[in-house]
């Protein structure tokens, strides 16, 4: 058993919500239309990550429809793509991919939910799944691909093994 | 250490591999090299990758090094999204809280709308 260390929840999503005290469809317009108004962007951003704010991220666009890109424009002109857009159901939902890097690589998936939750506020949640989306296909044709939730999964026993 | 240095890192085959392998325990290069269908200097070059993003940690014993797996290095990814995750919601909720206005003051009267 590894419950107590949290091993067995250890390739799961990422789960994370709260609640604002505004409409469902005002909400989901801040949270996509406003992003840059609100989220950390000196922290969070490739602009922080891949250049250490040599040059600063200025705004990130929602591209409005399936397939769309989430556009980060940055001071010097550079463009990048924080994911592309899998489920657009505006003001409740939306689903993106989720690479926020320059570097080639897999991806990982972020969906938000925008609810009522009575006296005009909304309730949001965010899960952020798909480690196992990780997993090369190569590995899988060559039959020891265990994928990115496994590895976590048994680095967690690790972890727990090393504890003990 | 950074998110995407890290997922980058494991996101190679050969270097998942070579990381899964010291999950199992510790080896040197010549280990490794024997084991996997790597030479010894792709061996070293991976290694390094792993190591510049937290997920393997080295020490020597005599003349050889031996490399580990860094037990706490998916644990903080893990943590390290959460934390980015709660964060941002947080400040969501701040930029979202509505001004306060006079109604607010105690004044509002519905009767009056």
């Amino acid at each position: 058993m590894q419950t107590e260390h949290g091993a067995d929840r250890a390739g799961e999503p990422i789960r994370v919500g709260t609640i604002v005290d505004r409409p469902v469809a005002e909400t989901f317009a801040l949270f996509t239309d406003g992003l840059d108004t609100w989220w950390p962007l000196h922290i969070h951003s490739i602009a922080a990550d891949t250049f250490e704010n040599r040059v600063t991220a200025e705004s990130v666009t929602f591209e409005k429809h399936v397939g769309g890109r989430v556009i980060e424009r940055m001071s010097d002109g550079t463009e990048a793509a924080w994911g592309v857009i899998r489920v657009w159901e505006p003001p409740h939902r939306f689903v993106m991919s989720w690479k926020p890097t320059l570097e080639d690589g897999p991806s990982t998936e972020v969906e938000l939910t925008f609810t009522a939750a009575g006296d005009g506020r909304t309730r949001i949640d965010l899960e952020h799944r798909g480690w196992e989306l990780l997993a090369d296909g190569d590995r899988k044709r060559e039959g020891y691909g265990e994928g990115w939730a496994a590895l976590f999964d048994r680095f967690s026993e690790f972890t727990a093994a090393g504890r003990g | 250490m950074a998110y995407d240095t890290m997922l980058t890192a494991l996101a190679d085959p050969t270097r998942r591999r070579i990381f899964e392998t010291l999950v199992d325990r510790p080896r040197n290069v010549r280990e490794l090299a024997d084991e996997l269908p790597v030479s010894r200097p792709a061996v070293s070059q991976h290694l390094r990758v792993l190591r510049d993003a937290g997920l393997v940690t080295d020490r020597r014993d005599g003349a050889r090094r031996i490399h580990s797996a860094n037990p706490a290095a998916l644990a903080e990814l893990r943590a390290y999204v959460e934390r980015m995750w709660a964060g941002a919601l947080d400040d969501f909720a701040a930029a979202a809280a509505p001004p306060p206005t006079q109604e607010d003051e105690g004044h509002a009267d519905r009767a009056w709308s």
